[in-house]
């Protein structure tokens, strides 16, 4: 994008100004190299959401921004239901509480390294992933419904965790207010046993090493220490979720027209949060979230299984699980009013700073670890929240490395199978169960993992705890 | 007549283009299980019945999307055939069917798995007596 339609606030801050009906101006936290080279529909994207009924502050993108559909990826919006703020479907999308979380172990890289190959093949084995895949839990469509009321906490209730996974969860496990009515049959009969299911795309269950430790006080308090071995795990909602997604596009497309909401781009289609069809939609996603929370404690049970049947000792602890494709209700200052305010992050991390009640009473006073999944074969961090992300960014950060190449083109440039060799030689066993798939992923394909996460710690959004190296990687 | 795909930069464009609307939505549906598995090499056996209707052509052809991928998750299916009505009542209605077969990860090629179908990029257009019908799926 061209650096000069943006207003400098800073070296990682850059203002679109609030023009015509924008009703709040556009921001973009990243470096002017990220900027340069983003796609110029990020900016239209930032300003198409900066319309939307109720928005408050203004309508953000994070480092690594790429064009999504009607937010882009990486946005974060807030709107206020007592100034006529609005829920919208592509401020989510379709695979709701896509997000990630991450076990320490008590395995060094020495003694994982010379069995990863053994360690991979084991959970390739264990954990279901791919297109259509079933898990390995039956549940009852009533065992479904209190899924998706009390999420991981139930699957917890099971066996299938120990209560310290939900003291680490986001949310410890669960969001109330989530009524699976609101939740279409369909969307019932296409959960189709996907509990505990990695799913497709750019899925991951990643071992990987403490590279680097950027703040020694912040990391022993995460329970992290130089080349330990952590696990980390990239799934969401699975059909579901998916489901519930496009139902919801459709009430919400209606719901635009019924109340005369003018939108910039079809989708953007939203309904007032005080609206039948807002809250319905609040709930189901929701149900959804719950739902993405409970797959991801069933894929840490067999992460535990698998990781017990090659190190007998080994013991995997939570260092902190959260989902980057979120709507949620927080509290936050706006002109030093304290607000109830709805924030969509599609593609972006919460990052609460230090204090905040959200934050397990462990890490309280550091902040909330926020966990950045770069790429295969480079690199992925932990971050912590801020004071200042509270105030710039509603405590939000990046969630990734972001995509700076189309699917098509990188299938074009790689071969899956190829990269694996290749990957192989730097040290990193990959087994993947769609080579085409594995191909789009490839870390070439992506942004800077490393500028994108410079440029949230330089603007003080969130600052750089470790870095973590991936030795194996295990992809839908 | 013909379908392909077109980049995005997160997702996958899919395209269909037809002598008459009804031909673009079934090529289009075509693009969408090529974007999943090679769909050359699903056999078309076992039908299944779509209907789904909408304000508008354009989310029509959303909606038509979006209720084939749930029945193929719903079935466990991938589909290769498709037949497309369209009328128009009060609002546009779609009676047609999908011809595929049971997913198999061995025989199919598995590429993406497809999320949905968006508003992004959505077009359902009549240029020199074609049609052309495409948006944005989310993989």
């Amino acid at each position: 994008m061209e650096i000069s339609r943006f207003k400098k606030i800073n070296e990682y801050e850059w203002e679109i100004a609030k023009t015509g009906d924008m009703r709040v101006p556009g921001k973009i936290f990243a470096s002017s190299k990220l900027i340069k080279e983003m796609d110029e529909k990020v900016l239209e994207q930032v300003t198409n959401v900066a319309t939307l009924p109720g928005i408050q502050k203004a309508s953000m993108a994070m480092a690594d921004a790429h064009w999504g559909y009607g937010f882009p990826i990486g946005g974060v919006a807030a709107f206020d239901a007592n100034d006529g703020g609005v829920v919208s479907v592509g401020g989510v999308g379709f695979d709701v509480n896509c997000g990630v979380r991450t076990l320490r172990t008590n395995l060094t890289r020495k003694e994982v390294e010379p069995k990863i190959k053994e360690l991979i093949d084991q959970l390739f084995r264990d954990v279901p992933a791919g297109l259509g895949i079933r898990g390995e839990i039956s549940l009852a469509p009533e065992q479904v419904k209190r899924v998706l009321t009390e999420g991981a906490k139930y699957i917890v209730d099971l066996g299938y965790g120990l209560p310290e996974d939900l003291e680490f969860t986001e949310e410890e496990g669960f969001v109330n207010g989530a009524d699976p009515k609101n939740v279409s049959d369909l969307a019932l009969k296409r959960e189709k046993k996907q509990v505990g299911t990695l799913g497709s795309g750019n899925h991951y269950l990643e071992v990987q090493y403490v590279d680097e430790i950027y703040d020694e006080t912040i990391a022993k308090i995460f329970g992290l220490e130089k080349n330990q071995i952590l696990v980390t795990i990239h799934c969401g909602s699975r059909a579901l979720g998916h489901q519930i997604g496009t139902d919801y596009l459709k009430i919400l497309a209606e719901a635009s027209r019924k109340y005369g909401i003018t939108i910039r781009d079809r989708e953007l289609v939203c309904a007032p949060i005080n609206s039948k069809e807002g809250q319905k939609y609040i709930s189901a996603v929701r149900c959804a979230i719950n739902y993405a929370f409970a797959n991801r404690q069933v894929i840490t049970y067999l992460a535990r299984k698998s990781f017990k049947r090659i190190f007998k000792n080994s013991e995997l602890k939570m260092v902190y699980g959260i989902g980057h494709n979120t709507l949620k209700e927080e509290k936050h200052k706006v002109n030093g009013k304290q607000k109830h305010l709805f924030v969509h992050r599609k593609g972006s991390t919460r990052a609460f700073g230090p204090g905040r009640q959200e934050i397990p009473q462990a890490y309280r006073k550091a902040g909330q670890p926020v966990l950045v999944g770069g790429t295969m074969g480079t690199c992925s961090y932990i971050l912590v929240g801020t004071d200042i992300g509270m105030e710039r960014t509603f405590g939000s950060a990046c969630h990734g490395a972001g995509r700076a190449m189309s699917r098509t083109k990188a299938k074009k440039m790689w071969y899956g199978k190829k990269l694996a060799e290749e990957l192989k030689k730097k040290g990193i066993y990959i087994r993947a169960h769609s080579m085409p798939g594995l191909a789009e992923e490839a870390p070439g394909a992506y942004k800077q993992v490393d500028e994108v996460v410079n440029s949230m710690h330089n603007a003080d959004i969130a600052k750089k705890i470790v870095k973590l190296k991936p030795i194996g990687n295990l992809k839908g | 007549m013909s379908y392909e795909t077109f980049p995005h930069e997160a997702d996958i464009g899919i395209k269909g283009i037809g002598k008459t609307i009804e031909e673009a939505f079934e090529e289009a549906a075509k693009a969408l299980f090529d974007v999943e598995v090679d769909i050359e090499k699903v056999k078309a056996e076992k039908k299944i019945e779509i209907e789904c209707q909408a304000q508008n052509k354009e989310e029509l052809f959303v909606e038509w999307l979006n209720s084939l991928l749930s029945q193929a998750s719903l079935n466990e299916m991938v589909f290769s055939k498709f037949k497309v009505n369209i009328k128009k009542n009060k609002t546009f209605e779609i009676k047609g069917y999908a011809l595929g077969e049971k997913l198999d990860s061995e025989k199919h090629n598995i590429k993406d798995e497809v999320k949905g179908a968006t508003y992004s990029q959505l077009k359902v257009e009549q240029k020199n007596n074609k049609w052309v019908v495409q948006c944005i799926v989310d993989v």
